[in-house]
């Protein structure tokens, strides 16, 4: 156990950093629910919504939670604000993955990664997963949209 | 513009405002101050002019609540705070829709919790665009999902003359990250040390380039195999159910497609049934080069080293069925065919050391580059990576008895990967499509 959280746990930690320190491309921010989870297995995420469209001047807060097996297993993602859009579960906001593409193709990238360990850049973390989804909120920009501020049942 | 502006009995801390006009503040406050209070001091005229109330500020993921103290965040030195334009003074048009209830009326009641992802077609297949979207449909890939009728050799070879389809193929053994990825994808290729070698020499690209290459190996398959028999089995024929495995017919047929298949693979026809493409592999280009080097000679020769160990499904010639080996061994033997799944065995062979290697065994000999025999898997693996056709059943097999987990591993991860979760439907579907993937999405989706 512990030799498979040394890599996770490192990736996690400049994961952490680099979203606390707003290093990021500045459509998102993300960060540990509680700084003392020594874990780093729940976090949480915004998601400035993409312009020209429903979601434009409306902020998202989604939680992230990285399992044992984070990187080779993608996160869970769940809106915390209610989103309208499709594939996301309408009573807990939890993200189907098969409706965002990284999430969806994840493990094949985590193979590809495995073979060529030291990528320029690292194509699967909290961050691309929330601009993957940001992407594809882009994408539903028209479909209406519940009041800003709104959380789903389970967090209010 | 850094100052300790709060009231300095308590711990200070020193943080980065960055606004979305990618403008950054270094402050430095009483951690006891609240998040109003740092809006405020971030609405001065001096910084970022925006009042209080339009001001949203995240640290670390969360929306920070106006009547927090700073401490709750356990901001840490240095770090980022967040700063978003609300857009209270002219609300988006969304919003003001549903704004005033508050319960979402806007949003749709009827998504299943969970709704799938195939909703995301929704959009896409409303009636608006009827008659606008091409979607794809099962026309487009002709009948039974791009099984068709083969193009004959000839079709292939003209197509082949064209300049821009030589070009092209070309450039790709041209192009070093191809070659690369062909041989990372393919097992038997990156335990070769030299496949960049063979795959970049002259003589390999000819082979796969030159039409009229190509219609000499049509003219003498047609030639050994009796001319005309070589009409494509039905769809049915590479039903691939163990029960109607091991009939001599069956696997005459699949010796005889052989080469279409391939050529096919190859050369980017549509379709991609498949069915006898293990076996078939070997053969172009052993014949290739049997029209290349004296007909009969070392071609042959290598075909029969490696056949012992390689042809395992070639021409349905399985050790589990004995019957169909002799049969069309037998009859294939001549074409230099009954073979080597180790098509570069042969190639090389061919070119470099004459037709010394009838005997079985002779296969590290008649290989110059080590090449362990290529399995029908293999060898589709490498068809594929043309990046034409889709993939077919590996070896005919018509006596491949095998589990079908085993059989059609590949085939069932690559369902996996597409969301296609039910193992009995997608065995099913595999065998009826031939081992095509193609095929089988073609038919799951259908049914």
């Amino acid at each position: 156990m512990a030799v498979a959280q040394v890599p996770r746990n490192f990736k996690l930690l400049a994961e952490l950093e680099k979203g606390e320190k707003g290093m990021g491309a500045g459509a998102c921010s993300y960060g540990l629910e509680d700084p003392e989870d020594i874990f780093m297995t729940h976090w949480r995420g915004t998601i400035w919504g993409p312009p020209h469209g429903n979601h434009e001047n409306r902020i998202y807060e989604l939680k992230m939670e990285c399992g044992p097996n984070y990187p080779r297993e993608p996160p869970e993602i769940y809106f915390v604000s209610q989103v309208n859009l499709p594939g996301v579960n309408t009573s807990d906001g939890r993200v189907d993955r098969n409706s965002v593409g990284i999430l969806r193709d994840w493990h094949r990238i985590a193979a590809e990664l495995a073979k060529n360990p030291r990528p320029k850049e690292d194509p699967l973390s909290l961050e691309t997963a929330l601009i993957a989804i940001r992407k594809y909120m882009d994408e539903n920009k028209k479909l209406p949209q519940p009041a800003e501020g709104t959380k789903y049942g389970i967090y209010r | 513009m850094a100052d300790a502006g709060e009231t300095g009995t308590d711990a200070q801390i020193t943080f980065k405002v960055k606004s979305s006009n990618d403008k950054t503040h270094t402050l430095t406050m009483a951690e006891s101050a609240t998040v109003l209070e740092l809006k405020t001091k971030l609405g001065g005229a001096d910084l970022e002019d925006i009042p209080a109330d339009r001001q949203r500020l995240i640290y670390s993921g969360r929306i920070m609540k106006d009547t927090d103290a700073l401490s709750v965040y356990k901001i840490k030195h240095m770090n980022t705070i967040h700063m978003v334009k609300s857009a209270r003074s002219n609300p988006a048009p969304a919003t003001s829709a549903s704004a005033a209830t508050p319960t979402p009326a806007a949003v749709p009641q009827n998504m299943a919790s969970g709704s799938p992802a195939g909703d995301l077609l929704a959009g896409l297949t409303g009636a608006r665009f009827a008659g606008h979207a091409n979607l794809p449909s099962a026309d487009l890939f002709g009948a039974d999902g791009g099984m068709g009728a083969p193009p004959s050799e000839e079709a292939m070879a003209d197509m082949l003359s064209n300049p821009m389809i030589a070009q092209t193929m070309n450039e790709a053994l041209n192009n070093p990250s191809f070659v690369d990825h062909m041989i990372r994808s393919n097992p038997t290729l990156a335990n070769m040390p030299n496949a960049r070698e063979m795959l970049q020499s002259p003589a390999f690209r000819d082979m796969m380039t030159n039409p009229e290459a190509l219609r000499m190996a049509a003219r003498m398959r047609r030639a050994f195999q009796g001319g005309g028999g070589s009409d494509f089995p039905a769809p049915g024929a590479t039903d691939n159910t163990p029960a109607g495995a091991p009939q001599t017919g069956g696997a005459a047929a699949g010796g005889n497609n052989i080469n279409d298949n391939l050529l096919r693979n190859l050369f980017g026809a549509p379709g991609g049934l498949g069915g006898g493409l293990g076996s078939g592999a070997a053969n172009p280009f052993a014949s290739l080069l049997g029209g290349i080097v004296p007909p009969g000679g070392g071609a042959a020769g290598a075909a029969g080293a490696t056949g012992a160990t390689g042809a395992a499904g070639a021409a349905g010639a399985t050790p589990a069925s004995t019957q169909p080996a002799t049969s069309s061994g037998n009859r294939d033997a001549p074409a230099g065919g009954a073979q080597p799944a180790n098509p570069f065995a042969a190639l090389f062979g061919g070119l470099g050391q004459g037709g010394a290697q009838g005997a079985p065994g002779a296969n590290a000999a008649a290989n110059p580059f080590g090449l362990p025999p290529m399995s029908p898997e293999a060898m589709q693996q490498l068809a594929q990576m043309w990046g034409m056709g889709s993939p077919g059943a590996a070896p005919a097999a018509p006596a491949d008895t095998r589990p079908p987990e085993e059989r059609y591993a590949e085939q069932l991860r690559q369902l996996n990967d597409m969301g296609f979760y039910d193992f009995d439907r997608n065995v099913a579907a595999l065998r009826r499509s031939g081992g095509s993937v193609q095929g089988a999405i073609e038919h799951l989706l259908s049914s």
